[in-house]
């Protein structure tokens, strides 16, 4: 695409946005003040405008993505790699055995390609607990073992982690960087075939001016009715949310902190992160690293590019709504730390845009919970309306009701959060991609369970998000707590210790509601009443899912690369008889 | 080989590779499977301004504010 175009398009996503915004504000304000205007009125509009402009760019995402299909660029598959390639996983507490048989497995699977790439890789832990850091240095040796691997793998452990999962790969880079063309991050999770990496490593060589390149991974392994309707989601509607975002990068892509390629000399002197004046939530080292590299490196004027037609690139998810939230807390205060970055000199106006949308990511709950405790408030500033506006007229006047209108604007708003995924499980039953969902009529199934369960499960997640707001903007320091990446079932003692607050909230809310703006009171009810339920909602969600819906290709056709993991996970954990660390003692034979 | 072609990964399994030599892990990764020294720079990126913005627009105001007495009474002829 042109660089008219790529503006063309962008311009046509943003005008969109506006157009819905400034509709919704219009129409709101003709409702609100049927009666006449007030300040509320205004103050509720202007909030219903910026929500709305979200929705709208979000639907706007969708709407642009179901317009193309996911190609490869051209480029000669043929032609021998050349440059070397280090694989990097850092790790930071994390299970050594999940961690390090993931290695095992891609090894294995980039060994069956029979390609003759130089490919090595290297554990970078900043694991801070001796315990499972000396589990890591015994697996790490018998991973050697089992694939002949000295002069192919390594293992590093820093005394101090500073710079958190930034600092990590910064360390690796300035100590080893040197010697290899393409660095592979991964994370703790991540999962790659090895065919995809070689393509990845080909798409660099063939473009001297790709500085990163990602790919979207899919959520897999997930159990829990949270976990798999995250794991439908990201596999059934992120692929064209995807594809929207890519026809719209431009060189400004994205960069999400793992599974991606960089290519090392333009990564290490375009991605040096100072750590930012002033002291942690705002200040310190950059918590949410990967967007600004990807602003960093394109500013020095090398691509960054989603490439989302490539397959085989996995992740897991969290398993419950708790996990989830302690996730976007993390999230929240990095990119809330985007607000001091936005202004960084020299940066391509699509990366500020970028930043911007980071940050309203996170804020914009806080605009909905503002409009609709503007609207519980708005009956006590309403003036009575004058019935006998013309003196000495015996009728009555009554203003016309405007309640249509704000039906339609509820109609309307939902419309954008529910349309694009309609229209991406047609098109999915249209083109055969629900094949793989099972079939057009369980993907359209799933695609409403996920509609009703994001609608169960919002308002409890609105009230985690805007907590986290608060936190970060409080200034209290979130941390990096390590994920919990068990079968993630949660106990009704652990779901109400984690939401009682929210149903305190809730209940709360719906009695003001229904003693000062009864009127209101209904249309709170889908909000209201999950939040008194929130710690049945966390139990339930974080149970394992019984139903077929929710499928997604990989349960039928599991990946290579997974099952393959599989197999070293049941070897490893002694399952299948094979030995165990523990079996090898702690020397291991090595070749 | 397309990317989503399924691979045969049977020939591959795991396998233990023994010989007579044996190194503890500690002394392996001290020893060959220590990160390679390939230093290579990695110099600090400017995130921010030297001046903040509010501090930045004073700084014109003020600029300008000093320069104000001499235009206006060349505005007043």
């Amino acid at each position: 695409m042109g660089r008219i175009g790529l503006w063309g398009l962008r311009a046509a996503a943003v005008s969109f946005s506006l157009l819905c915004a400034a509709g919704a504000f219009i129409i709101f304000l003709q409702f609100g003040g049927a009666d006449g205007i007030d300040t509320l009125d205004v103050v509720r509009a202007v909030l219903i405008f910026i929500s709305t402009l979200w929705l709208a760019w979000g639907a706007a995402l969708g709407l642009i993505g179901l317009t193309t299909n996911a190609r490869p660029p051209a480029y000669d598959r043929s032609r021998p790699i050349e440059g070397k390639t280090i694989i990097l996983m850092p790790v930071y507490n994390e299970d050594p055995v999940s961690t390090f048989t993931r290695l095992a497995a891609m090894e294995t699977s980039l060994r069956a390609t029979e390609d003759e790439a130089e490919i090595h890789f290297a554990v970078l832990s900043d694991t801070r607990k001796d315990e499972i850091a000396g589990r890591e240095e015994l697996l790490f040796a018998k991973l050697v073992a089992e694939h002949d691997g000295i002069g192919r793998f390594f293992y590093r452990r820093r005394d101090e982690n500073a710079g958190k999962k930034a600092g990590n790969i910064e360390d690796f880079m300035v100590r080893s960087g040197g010697a290899y063309d393409y660095a592979v991050i991964l994370d703790a999770d991540s999962l790659i075939e090895g065919e995809t990496i070689l393509e990845m490593i080909r798409r660099m060589e063939a473009d001297p001016k790709l500085g990163l390149l990602q790919t979207l991974p899919k959520i897999v392994n997930a159990n829990s009715r949270f976990g798999r309707a995250m794991q439908f989601s990201a596999s059934f509607f992120s692929p064209v949310f995807c594809r929207g975002l890519a026809m719209m990068q431009g060189r400004t892509g994205p960069f999400w902190g793992h599974n991606a390629i960089v290519r090392v000399k333009a990564f290490a002197e375009s991605c040096g992160l100072p750590a930012l004046r002033g002291e942690p939530p705002f200040g310190g080292h950059v918590l949410s690293h990967d967007y600004v590299e990807a602003a960093l490196l394109a500013r020095a004027g090398w691509t960054v590019r989603v490439d989302d037609d490539l397959e085989g690139s996995f992740e897991e998810g969290p398993e419950n709504i708790v996990d989830y939230a302690k996730r976007e807390r993390r999230w929240c205060q990095g990119n809330l730390q985007h607000a001091r970055i936005i202004g960084a000199p020299r940066l391509r106006l699509w990366s500020r845009f970028v930043f911007a949308q980071l940050i309203m990511a996170y804020i914009a709950p806080l605009f909905w919970l503002g409009f609709i405790a503007a609207s519980v408030a708005a009956p006590a500033f309403v003036t009575q309306p004058d019935y006998f506006p013309e003196p000495n007229w015996p009728f009555p006047y009554f203003p016309p009701s405007e309640a249509w209108k704000a039906i339609g604007l509820f109609i309307g708003i939902f419309g954008l959060l529910i349309v694009p995924k309609l229209l991406i499980a047609l098109k999915a039953s249209i083109s055969g991609r629900a094949r793989g969902f099972g079939g057009p009529a369980d993907a359209f199934g799933s695609t409403v369970l996920e509609l009703l369960f994001t609608s169960l499960t919002a308002p409890v997640l609105l009230m985690y998000a805007t907590r986290s707001v608060w936190q970060v903007l409080s200034g209290s320091d979130g941390g990096w707590p390590s994920n919990n990446r068990g079968d993630g079932r949660l106990s009704y003692e652990e779901s109400f210790l984690a939401s009682w607050w929210i149903t305190a909230i809730g209940a709360g809310g719906l009695a003001i509601t229904w003693q000062f703006a009864p009127g209101l009171f209904p249309w709170l009810l889908p909000v209201g009443v999950p939040m008194i339920l929130s710690a049945f909602i966390l139990r339930w969600s974080s149970l394992p899912a019984r139903s077929s819906m929710m499928q997604v290709p990989a349960d039928t056709n599991p990946p290579a690369i997974l099952a393959l993991h599989d197999r070293y996970l049941a070897a490893w954990e002694g399952r299948t008889g094979e030995d165990t660390p523990e079996d090898n003692g702690p020397e291991l034979a090595i070749a | 080989m397309s990317v989503n072609m399924p691979l045969n990964h049977d020939q591959f399994a795991a396998r233990n590779v023994r010989s007579d030599d044996f190194m503890t892990p500690a002394e392996l990764i001290s020893g060959p499977c220590a990160l390679p020294d390939a230093p290579i720079a990695m110099p600090r990126q400017q995130l921010e301004r030297d001046m903040s913005l509010a501090r930045r627009v004073m700084v014109v105001l003020r600029l300008r504010a000093r320069r104000l007495p001499a235009i206006l009474p060349e505005r007043g002829v």
